[in-house]
């Protein structure tokens, strides 16, 4: 009589069979009652075996098809357990440290802004960059930890904790790209704004609200990349 | 297959498996025989075609699979239907139920 449980395991994989036992034991089931079946029906046993096997044309397929099952949900929620959610984190903690930063700002603002303005005079380096994002900057890698420590305990790769941690300085470029495109499709009056102080404009916005953020989070995120993966499994039955 | 098919071959599929279910706990082999047997031989399964559908149904929480040991010895796994699958069939009945009403208006295939 046949080894089904062999059979099943030459032909979907060594691989997949040593990482799925349970699989190859459940479809080698099947296949062996469904021959079963035919030869207490009358079918020559090498009949009965040769019509099992061809329930399945391409074992290669069913593997790839099983994987899809079984893991395909699994992946879909994991990026959201794994990217989304602590991404949303990272956003919170990011922009409730900077709420709190403007709260506390807006105290000495007008004993601050005279001699800011003093010190300053570069027209596109404003004084709110040095009130507020400077010390955003500073206490912005705290956000960036925790968005990928969520990332890590969801059991995110470190690409997805990196991602995680960059989510609040994402949220600020997908603002200016929003603002850019709309300058464009909107336009200026003729003579008002040439390209390239547009360019200038969108540059230096971007390096003090997006670029030193994106630095400062990655910063905070780097103790968690470097941890190993905890690689949780999907779901599976006993 | 055009994809539009394939969604409604698949869709079909589900309902079958969840009906079955929904009277007892079924091993894959019973759910196929089930099936065939009800549907006067229209309708068939082979290991190919049941196994993703089920660990499909099992990774959305619908069917539940369970090992146990049969009076011969042998293992198999038993799969029932979970409360979260039961919500799930009476919407999926309905779609279907409305889609062959319609069809049937179009096309009058309950009378061909």
């Amino acid at each position: 009589m046949r080894d089904w449980e062999q059979t099943v395991r030459d032909r979907i994989g060594a691989s997949y069979a040593a990482a799925h036992p349970e699989v190859v034991r459940e479809l080698a089931g099947h296949l062996e009652e469904f021959c079963e079946d035919l030869t207490r029906r009358g079918e020559p046993a090498p009949e009965a075996e040769r019509r099992a096997l061809a329930q399945v044309s391409d074992w290669l397929r069913l593997r790839k098809n099983l994987e899809r099952a079984r893991e395909g949900d699994f992946m879909k929620n994991q990026q959201i357990r794994a990217v989304w959610l602590p991404g949303l984190l990272s956003t919170i903690v990011g922009f409730g440290l900077l709420r709190a930063i403007l709260a506390i700002g807006a105290l000495p603002w007008w004993i601050l802004q005279g001699r800011v303005s003093e010190l300053l005079h570069q027209p596109y380096l404003q004084t709110e960059i040095c009130l507020f994002v400077i010390p955003w900057v500073v206490v912005l890698p705290l956000a960036g930890a925790a968005g990928s420590f969520a990332s890590w305990r969801a059991g995110g790769r470190p690409v997805q904790r990196a991602v995680a941690a960059l989510f609040p300085a994402l949220v600020i470029a997908g603002f200016v790209a929003i603002g850019l495109s709309m300058e464009l499709v909107i336009g200026r009056a003729p003579g008002t704004t040439r390209s390239h102080d547009l360019s200038a404009r969108v540059l230096l916005f971007t390096i003090p609200w997006v670029w030193l953020p994106a630095i400062s989070l990655l910063l905070g995120s780097l103790p968690f990349l470097r941890l190993r993966a905890l690689s949780p499994q999907p779901a599976r039955a006993a | 297959m055009p994809r539009q098919l394939l969604q409604m071959k698949r869709g079909s599929a589900e309902l079958a498996v969840l009906a079955v279910l929904e009277e007892e706990a079924l091993h894959g082999y019973e759910i196929a025989k089930r099936i065939e047997a009800r549907s006067g031989g229209q309708l068939r399964f082979d290991v190919a075609s049941l196994y993703p559908l089920l660990y499909q149904l099992e990774s959305r929480r619908w069917v539940k699979g369970r090992w146990e040991e049969a009076p011969s010895g042998r293992k198999r796994r038993r799969y029932h239907l979970t409360e979260q699958g039961r919500r799930a069939l009476a919407p999926l009945r309905r779609g279907w139920r409305n889609f062959f009403q319609a069809l049937d208006l179009v096309a009058g295939v309950r009378g061909a």
